[in-house]
This record gives C-alpha cells, sequence and structure tokens, in this order.
C-alpha cells in the first residue's frame, strides 16, 4: 500500500500546531521583557550588544516558525523587525524612541497576527506599520551586513574586538581575573552527564563567559576553549580536572594592550562597517558586552490539558480509595485481625501515594506569577507614551508560585486592572504637581503567599475614588436608587456591575472586551475574592485573594443537623467544644468568650435553615477573617479527608457561602462550605441580587433561530396527566433519581444538587416549577439532565419517554386556558395520534429572575 | 542503524524535523540546542548526517560550518543547512563551506525526507 505523504504532513502539521505556538507565546514573552530593557538604549552611546543580540536572534526565530505554520504576514513583519534590529546591531542606525515604538507595536502586531490565527480569524492589517518599518530602514544598505555576518567567523579564543578588551580591562580593574577553561568531551564524561552545556553552566555560575570556541589539536581531538572573567576559586580548578576541564595558564597582557593600542580594520570588527554614511552623525558609539547569560535548561513544556487529565485521574483514584475504605469498613468484622491489619495498613498507604502524586503534579503545575507580573511593564509603557503621565512600576513578590490556570485566567483581568489604575488613578504630571506630589505615579503589584491563598495587590498612589462621582454615574445608570448612599462596603459592588464602566473606560480597555464585572467574575470563578481600599487624594488599592491551586484539598466533614457539609481544613484556626449554657446572646447575635475575647458566632443552622439535633455539646470553628476572628457553629466533625472540588456554578444553586461541591464515595453530593463568605449578613438577599446582577438573563436566548429542518426529535415526560415535550437537542440524558442534596436559601423548586457525569446541577423539581403540588419521587421518576445556553441542570419529571419527531407545521401557539400552568412556560402545542403535547420553554424554566420575584 | 543529529535552538522546529524524518526506516535521533553541543555531539557519537540551524545563541552556525570542514575526521558527514536566509550570497557562502544542501524554511517535511534518505544512501555506498 503506497504511504500517503500529504497525509503524514498534515499530521505533523496537527500534532505540533499547539507547540508552535506555544513556542511563540514564549518567544513573545521574551521579547517584551528584553525590549523594556532595551529602553536604556534609545539615543544612547553605550548599547547592550547581547540584549541587541537576543533580540534580533528572538524576531529571527519567530520568523521561522510562523513561517512553519504558514503565518506569511508573521513572516514578512518579523522579517522586517529583523532587518531592523540587525542595522542597530551593526551600528549602521542609532536606536532612537520612535524605532523602540515600532518595535513595541510590532511584536503586539506579531502576537495579534498569531493569536487571530491560533484562533483562525481574520489577521489584522498591519500594511502601515510595514510600510513604516520599511522606511525606517529603507536608508540603509542590507546586503553589506549579511556579508559581515557571514565573515565575522572568529576562529581562535584570542582573537577579540576592542570592544571586547575593553570590556575586559574594565573588568580586571575591578578587581576580576580572565581565565582560559579547557574542556576535553568524551562519551565516558556525557555518559556520566558532563557535556559542554553543563561546562558552561558551570563556568557562567563562577563568572562571565566572554567568548567559547571549538578547537582541535593535529591528533584531530576536539576540545572547547573558553575565555571567563571572575574569580574562580583554586578547589574548583582542581575538582573540574577530572571532568575533562582544565585551565591553560596564559599571560594575557599582551592580548588586552595589542587590541586597545591598535583597533584592527582588517578583522571583524563592527567598525568595518563604517563607510555608510549614516554612520559618520556618531562615529563614536560603544558597544559593551555583557555575559551570555542564555542557559542551556533542562525544562520540559507540557500542555495544561495534559496536566488537567492526570489531575482528574488523581481526582478519581481519590474518590475510588475512599470507596475502597468504605467497602473494606463494613467487611471489617469478616475477616481475621491479621488479615485486616493487612488491609487497612495497604489502603493507608495507597492514600499516602495518591497524596504525593497528587502534590507532585500540583507543584508541577506551579508558575512564578512573574509571567504576569513582567507584562504589565509592557502595559505601563504603552499608556504611558504620550508622556502626560510618568509612572513607576513596582513588582514585589514576582517569584511567588501560583497555579498556571490561574496565571492565564487572571492575566487579562490584571491588565486591566493596571490599565485602570493609569487612566483614572494616577493623575498627569501637571496635577500631581499641584498636588505635591511627586510627578511620577507610583503603581505597586504585590503577590504574596497567605496560607492556601496566594494574595494579588494593585496599589496606585493616583487620585483615589471619588464617591460623589460614582454615586451621581451609578444613579444615571440605575445601578442604585436615590436613596442608597455609595460606602467602601458596596463601592465594589458597583464598580463591578455590568454597564457600570464608563464610556472613556471602554476606550481604553478596547480590544479587550473587560470591563470590572468580569475581573470580579474571573477572580470568583476561581475561587477567590476581590477588596478595594481607597482614599480621595491618596490612592487605590486592590486586593485579590485566590486559591494557590485548585481541584483537590483536605477537609473536614462535619454535620449540621442530618446533613454532611466539607469545609477547608486550612480555613480553620482551631475548633473548641462549646457548651450551649456559655454562650451569650445580645438580639440576633451569639457569642462565646474565646482566649479572653468576645467571639461572634455563626449558627450553620441558622444561615442555612437546617433543623438542628439536640446536643448537649456542640463544635465551633475558629475563621481568621480580614477584620478579626468568627466562629462558624456546627453540631458533629465526622473526619478529615481529600476532597476533590467542583464547581457549583449554576445561578440556581449559586450561593454565597458556598465554594462547591464535593462527593464521598457514596454518589451522593457534600457542599463545601466557604467559610470566609458565611455570615447572616451576606447568605441571604444580597447575594440573589449579585447574582441577577452578574447574571443577567439574555434575552435574546429567546429568539433562538428554529431550527431549519421541518422536524425535529423530541423528548416526551409527563407531570400530573399532561404530556410535555423538550427539544431532544437540549437532552443530555436521562436518569434515575437518587441522593439528591438539599441546598440552603435557593428557590423552593430548587430540590437541590446532584451529580451528572462528573458535574454538580441543580435537580429542579419540574411539579413546583410549574405549581403543581409536590409529591414523592416514584420508581418513575426521572431526572432530565437538559443544557441550554452552556447551563446544565436536572428536571425531576413524574416520568418521561422516549424520542418522538415533531414537525413544526403541527406546532400551534397555546390557547390560553389550556392548563392551569402559567402559559409563559409554554411554546407552542401540537397533536400526536390523538394526544396533545405541550411543548416547554427552557430558557423560561431557567430564568432565575423570574423564580427570585416568585419568592 | 544511522544516527541523524538535529541541530536547532527551537524546540518545537526540532520536534518538526525529528517528526518529517521518523518515517525513515533504521535511523535514531539525537539533538543539540547550540553550536558546541552541536560540535560535541559530533565529535563523541557517531553521527551519520546532521541538520544545521544557522541562527543559534552561542556560536553561528557558519563557525560551526567552517570548524567541522577544517577537520579531517568530521568534514565526511553530510550536512543539510536548514535556513530562513535566502539570498544568493548567504546560499553562495554556505555551498563553498562544503555543505550537503542547504535547504529553506519553512520546509516541506516530504522534501526534508527524501533529501535524508538520498544523502543516507549515498553515504552507503561510498
Amino acid at each position: 500500500m503506497p504511504v500517503n505523504y500529504d497525509e503524514i504532513e498534515r499530521e505533523i502539521f496537527e500534532e505540533l500546531a499547539d507547540d508552535f505556538y506555544a513556542e511563540c507565546d514564549e518567544l513573545l514573552q521574551t521579547l517584551r521583557r528584553d525590549l523594556i530593557r532595551l529602553e536604556n538604549s534609545v539615543d544612547a552611546d553605550r548599547m547592550d550588544k547581547n540584549l541587541l543580540d537576543n533580540i534580533y536572534r528572538t524576531f529571527h526565530t519567530l520568523k521561522g516558525i510562523t513561517g512553519m505554520i504558514n503565518i506569511e504576514l508573521a513572516v514578512t513583519l518579523s522579517h522586517k523587525l529583523e532587518n531592523y534590529l540587525r542595522l542597530l546591531c551593526e551600528k549602521i542606525v542609532r536606536l532612537t524612541q520612535a524605532g523602540l515604538n515600532i518595535l513595541m507595536s510590532g511584536t503586539q502586531s506579531l502576537e495579534q497576527l498569531i493569536e487571530a490565527h491560533r484562533n483562525k480569524q481574520t489577521l489584522p492589517d498591519i500594511t502601515s506599520l510595514l510600510l513604516i518599518i520599511e522606511k525606517l530602514t529603507e536608508s540603509s544598505d542590507t546586503a553589506t551586513v549579511e556579508k559581515l555576518h557571514m565573515d565575522s567567523c572568529p576562529a581562535t579564543l584570542l582573537q577579540i574586538d576592542e570592544d571586547m578588551a575593553q570590556y575586559i580591562q574594565d573588568g580586571i580593574q575591578q578587581g576580576r581575573q580572565l581565565y582560559w577553561f579547557n574542556f576535553m568531551p568524551s562519551q565516558e564524561l556525557s555518559v556520566n552527564g558532563i557535556n559542554v552545556n553543563i561546562i558552561r553552566q558551570r563556568l557562567q555560575d563562577v563568572g562571565e563567559i566572554i567568548k567559547g570556541v571549538p578547537s582541535s589539536n593535529e591528533n584531530g581531538d576536539v576540545s572547547f576553549d573558553f575565555l571567563v572573567i571572575g574569580f574562580v576559586e583554586k578547589h574548583l580548578m582542581d575538582k573540574w580536572q577530572k571532568d575533562g576541564l582544565t585551565t591553560i595558564p596564559h599571560d594575557f597582557s599582551d592580548l588586552i594592550n595589542n587590541n586597545s593600542d591598535k583597533p584592527d580594520h582588517d578583522d571583524n570588527s563592527p567598525n568595518i562597517i563604517s563607510t555608510n554614511a549614516d554612520n559618520t552623525d556618531h562615529p563614536e558609539e560603544n558597544i559593551y558586552y555583557q555575559a551570555s547569560s542564555r542557559a542551556t535548561s533542562n525544562i520540559v513544556r507540557v500542555d495544561l490539558s495534559r496536566l488537567d487529565d492526570l489531575m482528574q485521574m488523581v481526582g478519581d483514584l481519590v474518590i475510588d480509595r475512599a470507596r475502597l475504605e468504605d467497602h473494606v469498613n463494613q467487611i471489617k468484622n469478616t475477616v481475621s485481625n491479621t488479615n485486616w491489619y493487612m488491609l487497612d495498613e495497604t489502603i493507608q498507604s495507597i492514600e499516602k501515594k495518591i497524596r504525593n502524586l497528587r502534590e507532585g503534579i500540583m507543584r508541577v503545575r506551579m508558575v512564578q506569577i512573574n509571567e504576569v507580573f513582567e507584562r504589565m511593564r509592557f502595559t505601563v509603557r504603552d499608556l504611558t507614551r504620550d508622556n502626560t503621565k510618568k509612572i513607576n512600576l513596582k513588582l514585589v513578590g514576582k517569584e511567588t508560585e501560583i497555579d498556571k490556570l490561574i496565571v492565564e485566567r487572571m492575566m487579562d483581568p490584571l491588565i486591566h486592572m493596571v490599565r485602570n489604575s493609569i487612566s483614572h488613578g494616577i493623575e498627569t504630571q501637571d496635577q500631581r504637581k499641584k498636588c505635591n506630589k511627586p510627578q511620577e505615579g507610583l503603581i505597586c503589584l504585590r503577590a504574596l503567599t497567605s496560607g492556601d491563598m496566594v494574595i494579588i495587590e494593585i496599589e496606585d498612589d493616583g487620585q483615589g475614588i471619588d464617591m460623589n462621582t460614582i454615586v451621581k454615574k451609578a444613579r444615571e445608570k440605575n445601578i442604585i436608587d436615590a436613596q442608597t448612599s455609595v460606602n467602601l462596603d458596596n463601592l465594589l459592588d458597583i464598580l463591578c456591575s455590568p454597564g457600570f464602566s464608563s464610556k472613556e473606560n471602554a476606550d481604553h480597555a478596547s480590544g479587550r472586551g473587560v470591563g470590572m464585572d468580569v475581573v470580579k467574575k474571573a477572580v470568583e470563578d476561581l475561587g477567590g475574592a476581590i477588596t478595594i481600599a481607597t482614599e480621595k487624594g491618596k490612592g487605590t488599592i486592590f486586593r485579590i485573594y485566590l486559591p494557590l491551586t485548585l481541584a483537590i484539598m483536605d477537609a473536614l466533614i462535619v454535620t449540621v443537623g442530618n446533613q454532611q457539609f466539607a469545609v477547608p481544613k486550612l480555613a480553620i484556626q482551631e475548633i473548641v467544644e462549646v457548651d450551649p449554657d456559655l454562650i451569650t446572646v445580645s438580639g440576633h447575635n451569639e457569642m462565646i468568650l474565646y482566649r479572653g475575647n468576645v467571639l461572634p458566632i455563626v449558627r450553620v443552622s441558622k444561615l442555612f435553615h437546617i433543623e438542628e439535633n439536640y446536643r448537649r455539646v456542640f463544635y465551633v470553628m475558629i475563621i481568621q477573617k480580614a477584620n478579626g476572628f468568627i466562629g462558624i457553629a456546627i453540631d458533629r466533625i465526622i473526619n478529615e479527608r481529600e476532597i476533590v472540588v467542583r464547581s457549583l456554578s449554576d445561578v440556581f444553586v449559586n450561593l454565597k457561602g458556598l465554594s462547591g461541591a464535593t462527593e464521598l464515595g457514596d454518589g451522593r453530593v457534600v457542599l463545601i462550605l466557604d467559610v470566609q463568605k458565611l455570615s447572616y449578613h451576606d447568605t441571604q438577599q444580597s447575594n440573589k441580587k449579585h447574582n441577577l446582577l452578574t447574571n443577567p438573563k439574555r434575552k435574546d436566548s429567546m429568539d433562538e433561530p428554529k431550527s431549519e429542518s421541518p422536524t425535529e426529535p423530541y423528548i416526551l415526560f409527563k407531570l400530573e396527566k399532561t404530556t410535555y415535550g423538550i427539544p431532544g437537542k437540549h437532552i443530555k440524558q436521562l436518569e434515575m433519581i437518587e441522593n439528591i442534596t438539599p441546598v440552603p436559601n435557593v428557590p423552593d423548586f430548587v430540590e437541590g444538587v446532584v451529580f451528572s457525569r462528573g458535574l454538580v446541577i441543580p435537580a429542579i423539581n419540574l411539579r413546583l416549577r410549574f405549581g403543581f403540588e409536590k409529591i414523592q419521587h416514584t420508581i418513575r421518576s426521572r431526572l432530565l439532565v437538559i443544557n441550554d445556553n452552556s447551563r446544565t441542570v436536572g428536571l425531576i419529571v413524574d416520568s418521561a419517554k422516549e424520542f418522538v419527531t415533531i414537525s413544526h407545521e403541527n406546532v400551534y401557539p397555546p390557547p390560553e386556558d389550556i392548563s392551569e400552568i402559567n402559559e409563559k412556560y409554554i411554546e407552542g402545542i401540537t397533536k400526536l395520534e390523538n394526544q396533545l403535547i405541550l411543548l416547554v420553554k427552557i430558557d423560561e424554566i431557567l430564568n432565575l429572575a423570574d423564580a427570585i420575584s416568585l419568592e | 542503524m544511522k544516527t541523524i543529529l538535529i541541530v536547532d535552538d527551537s524546540t518545537t522546529m526540532r520536534r518538526m524535523i525529528r517528526a518529517s524524518l521518523r518515517m525513515i526506516e533504521n535511523v535514531s535521533f539525537e539533538e543539540a540546542v547550540n553550536g558546541l553541543e552541536a560540535i560535541e555531539r559530533l565529535t563523541i557519537g557517531s553521527i551519520d548526517l546532521m541538520t544545521l540551524d544557522l541562527n543559534m545563541p552561542d556560536i553561528h552556525g557558519l563557525e560551526v560550518l567552517k570548524f567541522i570542514k577544517s577537520h579531517q575526521i568530521l568534514n565526511q558527514i553530510p550536512i543539510i543547512v536548514l535556513t530562513t536566509r535566502s539570498d544568493e550570497q548567504t546560499r553562495d557562502i554556505v555551498m563553498s563551506a562544503g555543505v550537503s544542501l542547504l535547504m529553506n524554511k519553512p520546509f516541506e517535511p516530504q522534501q526534508l525526507m527524501a533529501q535524508v534518505v538520498r544523502l543516507l544512501n549515498a553515504q552507503s555506498v561510498a
């Protein structure tokens, strides 16, 4: 059979596409960092040659890679930028502010091109940018430069140009020494992990490698020579000898002197190209050398989704192990003690190993927050280009590690917040002068780890937020009514309301589509929280709390009444036993004495309207909050377990005070308490208002275009005596009803939550939703799992049948008095084998606003 | 069994080259990410063919070429230079250094494979 090579090529590209994009991302990141560093070289006499070389090579590599994935425009653009860089490297042109700006916008355009290509969108138009770059480089003859590159092959170690010699001389004057090292590689050394890359790393650890070249002797033995400046201790040199690394004694004095005395215009000194007219304008540029620090790394790049798969598997393992333990406990009495002991020990050992495995994977997922922070330099630079504002960006805690997913999700929100600080926070230089503030504004990004949270702060010393302006604007936009005032407590909610962002704001953040509402949502989706503090004239500080990692955590399983809850262990400071008699009651509040202080107590039972079982003592978990301690009262602590966190995101069951759900091995959903947010004040009304605000019902979803085909499959179900139909495209599956976990403070018709294929979804009693009486579930009751607009919910119905096909032409609008149910849930009516079928409107059933108003 | 040394500082590019050549029977691959490492691999491993990138962090691909060609044993190894530089001058200089073949990036995987097979076979005959 002939091999289909086209097919193979296609496969190769598909397989490597992600790698290509990932490497592009890395290169762009390097570029952004390097370009910022290049800023110091604008109009400067001395250029950092290594930096220029690096930037030049990065553009070059980008050209190669974008070529492989066929982004022609990106190839052209990087080629032009590369040419410009080459002119800079060879000192044919001088780096101007305009030039740097073009390099920056070029980099940004490259990013946009690659991003658009990745998402299969139309590529942005860069014609004007290309023209500008061409203008920048046209005056120079690039061919000369090509030639220079070809000729510049310094063959021996000691052949160095005058700039390099000068750099060495400066180093020696500062007390450093010059060494000639020789490394002779061999098969044997290589097997033991000693190779030229390792050697280079070693030398870089003790100094700077000025130059490294290959050489061979008359026998053809190959070795490497390195010229190193720094300080190397004698014992190190002795130790290195057995690894084939030796020092070659040499008197360098003539080398340095010779070079500085007579600049050699016949060799590869950059001055050789000073024939170019441009160069006469600034003849005395110096290029100084910095240590080449591009260390070869042992880093393996892993696709995040592969780690997610692994994490998911570990999650499943955790649940399986819990299940195994339960089963084993049940047969405890039927096995001998010895057997029991061995079983028990094995289970404990498995637990320990799963824990290690989990921690191992978590560690792999952790990256330094630096990745995000460094990006901000670019943002700041970008927005201060017009020079009306001057900003000093301070980055603190760059090495703080955080889950890669969180880094990715927080990138855009943080950029937006920094943009806000610049455009709304920091005043112009003139304004600052008038207020007696330093002309340069300060924006400080801080990251620190605290317990299992990472705290990110965005602080500026700008004008602060003017409450009066906010009040005015919020009233104008109907976000608050005329009576409501604005204070620090509701400020953030208002700022984060969809639709609050001013026009001006939208302009600055254009192209990103991020407003403060999106920032807040991103933070909350990650299980985090955000706070604000501001003082007029002094500045504003946002503080974002994020979990270090996601997915699995250690938790205490507790009970309140007959319901189990999970509480993240790290959130709990201490647990105390409390005698009910020692509680002081004051109005609605209860408190106890804890270590000499008054500790307010929140009862989970009261909060969630759960009937308490009478106990002689109960337990209080001590939680540290931003403004002191509180105690969360529960009935009993069952045990400590690892839990797999699943998100609880549907608006029907998404409440403050719950951070997710988990499963303990019996298929039943256990809710995870978000102890930081538990308080009588929060969990009630404000909650729902908030949900309404952030999840406005999408009107357009009602006008969803009808399926084009004349017929459509429906699934039929029964309630009372009536038959209803629901479009088959919305049905995910049909399940028996088991183990519904009640959720507190939700509308009546939400019976609770259940697991369905790894998701935690609300179970809606359709009888109650339609206004019928509630009945006991029977063996015919079914859970109809449906999907609409990315929401997945389960509908509890009396019974359900198979699919039928219904043709649209036989569907009529519902007559007004068809049944006692509200007609708004009914889309139409049809007839099938003499039976009337009501077709339901899914989006109306899932409409939260309506559900709240019912209450 | 023949061994091919792939020299390129871009991880993706190395994987790409490797993937393009994986249909060739009886070959194994070694990789180098910079010029000195390439020379080291050539010296201590038994390499039958090398693909070389010109644009590298430590020493330029041309320096690697120059060194190899001046060496009495290493200069027998067939070399394919893969580059994004496509002007006449580069071609002249590279070819005069005694390179077997110069291919431009982006390259066609099939073409690269065909050329590698051709060079490996020619070597066997010799």
